[in-house]
């Protein structure tokens, strides 16, 4: 870290160590079996396995809790390298910690047990109206949004501690932004901010501006639960929950973002220091991330136009800051770098192509007019599994090799992580082939059952997500093989 | 072509430049180090290019598409001739569609409403492929406007999660005849 401050006692190492250690551990254990939840989806579609109603529930919980739990690991994963530079606070750590965990749980008990089926969009008013065949209750339905809501507000607490702590480090927001850096009052150095707070600091701000909407629409989804003469516009229900969905998913690779920040300098052996260009590139994030979500709804034709016109300028702007700063940055650290191609970086690297490719599939599809073919297709898993699985997945992974012998004092082993590497990588990009040209042939997402003649893509799929899979558990035994076999060690250091 | 297989070739030929750039630097790194400052200055050189490439391309690709865009606001402007209006009721698990004998040639304005919970009405034609879509929303009529180019048998299928037997919301022949 470019910032060296030394900001805790031995007490709060620890704290700092045992909070992590449970983050990551659940996390890593919530990860494996939610891919694999996601597996059988892919099995079904190809094989046939579950039934209707157990397939929108898996979907369902797939979706929504890779979508928490990714978040919530990659955050957790952040905070401990940030937690040198920064006086987090190891407490409102562990009760976002507590929020999750039975937020998560509500989540596992409203789709395994309810069988709550809306997928993790619950648009409105989906999960009051199940049909008259339904899938199922209110209760379920109701226990979904208040696990979801658990979730959220658990990452809005992250979000205020992470702003408090750089507010108390740095003196104010905009020098966490380096406001400072760009009007020309300081350079970069150690009293300034660094790239990963930047982007930490983006992060927080889009985990508060989400759980406001994010609040007010579970409140009326729960009114409309509980009263259904109580209604609102579905339009509105929409706009809110894309504005936090899209938020909360965009963010996890802006963590991802500070993580490769932070970690792939010391692997390449070169300084990644902020400047007027990152500054601009992180202030632009800031302002088209809010606005981008509209592309979701590019099939509402209510949708006044100009918002769908602003839609697509903000989601064409949003992709310039990573792909022009943050990707070509990292590529450009690790060109003629000398780098030792360890677990980590090899994990960190891919994400970043992960990252560019994802980005540009979803840049395709962020055009109204080619919208219109792609939307609700395979296409659209296709594109975030390739930033969410291919990306957000990996920086963890890689955050992971280079954490573990931090926190416990013990390796992960490198040959298997090398090793896991491969069919994990090239797997996921096999998986996520699979559903571009399922899209490209107009296949539907989120079918419970594969159009006839179109099930060899899913097998295909299958198949590749099994080798995935494979890879998965290896790190997973490894990672569990140290977590379990050494605990925390009295090397524990937090912070890299 | 249809629209999805160009934008799978544009997707293919970038996803594939990418990967190449990102082996090939990847490859880099197995060589002799050299320092920092020494590739900087030429990769920031590069980067204003590559910034300067994509403004262009995101521009000119805003200027192509977005007179494209499916709104009835802009689509009932670049329509001519007599319309045809289509009325289409969504509900769980069933599209009312009147008429569903459609003329090729001709165009249409569909009326899309939803009676219980949002669904998506995906025109399908006869190689399975999607010509057009729009939102069946509940307290909101959406307005497509589409002309058929070809006769035959279209379906019509949902594309948004509505429930317990969303995949089988199918209205299997839209007749479009050439007349």
């Amino acid at each position: 870290m470019a910032i060296a401050a030394e900001t805790q006692t031995g007490g709060r190492d620890r704290a700092v160590a045992r909070v992590t250690f449970l983050w990551l551990a659940t996390g890593g254990a919530l990860l494996v079996v939610l891919a694999l939840a996601g597996l059988m989806l892919r099995i079904t579609q190809g094989f046939g396995l579950l039934s209707a109603r157990w397939f929108y529930a898996f979907l369902t919980l797939h979706g929504t809790g890779m979508v928490g739990v990714a978040l919530t690991t990659i955050a957790a994963a952040y905070w401990y390298v940030m937690s040198r530079a920064l006086p987090l606070s190891p407490k409102v750590m562990f009760v976002a910690y507590l929020l999750t965990l039975v937020g998560a749980l509500l989540i596992v008990a409203a789709t395994l047990i309810g069988r709550f089926g809306t997928g993790w969009t619950f648009l409105y008013p989906l999960p009051s109206t199940p049909g008259p065949v339904p899938g199922w209750s209110g209760w379920a339905a109701a226990v979904f949004l208040v696990g979801l809501a658990l979730v959220v507000v658990a990452f809005a607490l992250w979000s205020l501690d992470f702003l408090r702590a750089g507010i108390v480090r740095f003196g104010g927001l905009g020098r966490m932004l380096g406001l400072d850096i760009l009007s020309g009052k300081r350079s970069p150095g150690p009293d300034t901010t660094d790239p990963s707070i930047i982007a930490g600091t983006v992060v927080a701000i889009g985990g508060v501006a989400a759980a406001v909407p994010g609040a007010v629409i579970v409140g009326l989804e729960l009114a409309n639960l509980a009263a259904p003469s109580f209604t609102f516009s579905a339009l509105l229900a929409k706009n809110l929950i894309f504005f936090a969905g899209h938020m909360l998913v965009n963010v996890q690779i802006y963590l991802g973002a500070g993580l490769v920040y932070a970690i792939l300098p010391e692997y390449a052996r070169r300084p990644w220091k902020a400047s007027r260009v990152l500054v601009i590139a992180w202030l632009v994030t800031a302002l088209f991330v809010m606005l981008a979500f509209f592309h979701h709804l590019y099939q509402d034709f209510a949708q006044p136009t100009a918002l769908q016109v602003v839609g697509n300028v903000a989601s064409f702007g949003v992709g310039f800051p990573p792909i022009v700063v943050t990707i070509f940055g990292g590529v450009l650290l690790v060109f003629r770098s000398g780098i030792r191609w360890t677990a980590a970086p090899i994990f960190l690297y891919a994400g970043l192509a992960g990252w560019a490719i994802g980005g540009f599939a979803a840049e395709i599809d962020a055009s109204p007019g080619v919208n219109q073919y792609l939307h609700n297709t395979l296409w659209v898993p296709a594109h975030f599994h390739t930033y969410m699985a291919l990306g957000v997945v990996l920086f963890i992974l890689g955050a992971v090799y280079h954490v573990v012998p931090r926190l416990t004092g013990k390796g992960l082993s490198e040959p298997l992580g090398r090793a896991a590497a491969w069919p994990i990588i090239l797997g996921g990009w096999g998986l996520v082939a699979a559903w571009y040209a399922s899209g490209v042939d107009s296949l539907p997402r989120r079918y419970a059952i594969s159009l006839p003649g179109f099930q060899y893509m899913a097998k295909i799929g299958s198949v590749f997500a099994a080798i995935v899979a494979v890879g998965v558990l290896v790190v997973f035994w490894d990672f569990a093989r140290v977590l379990t076999g050494r605990g925390l060690g009295a090397r524990a250091t937090p912070g890299s | 072509m249809t629209p999805q297989l160009s934008a799978g070739i544009v997707f293919a030929v970038g996803a594939g430049l990418l990967a190449a750039v990102f082996l090939f630097v990847a490859l880099t790194g197995r060589r002799p180090a050299v320092p920092f400052d020494e590739v900087t200055g030429t990769g920031y050189r590069v980067r204003r290019m590559w910034f300067g490439v994509l403004v262009v391309v995101a521009l000119g690709t805003l200027a192509a598409t977005l007179p494209h865009v499916p709104y009835p606001g802009v689509r009932s402007g670049r329509t001519t001739g007599t319309q045809m209006d289509v009325t289409v009721v969504a509900s769980q698990w069933s599209w009312d569609i009147t008429p569903s004998k459609l003329p090729a040639g001709r165009p249409i304005r569909f009326r899309v409403t939803s009676k219980d919970v949002n669904h998506d009405f995906g025109i399908f034609d006869s190689d399975d492929h999607i010509v057009g879509m729009v939102q069946a929303m509940p307290g909101f009529t959406n307005v497509l406007y589409l002309t058929f180019d070809q006769a035959g048998t279209y379906q019509i299928r949902c594309l948004e999660l509505c429930g317990l037997f969303h995949h089988a919301m199918v209205f299997p022949n839209l007749e479009v005849v050439r007349g």
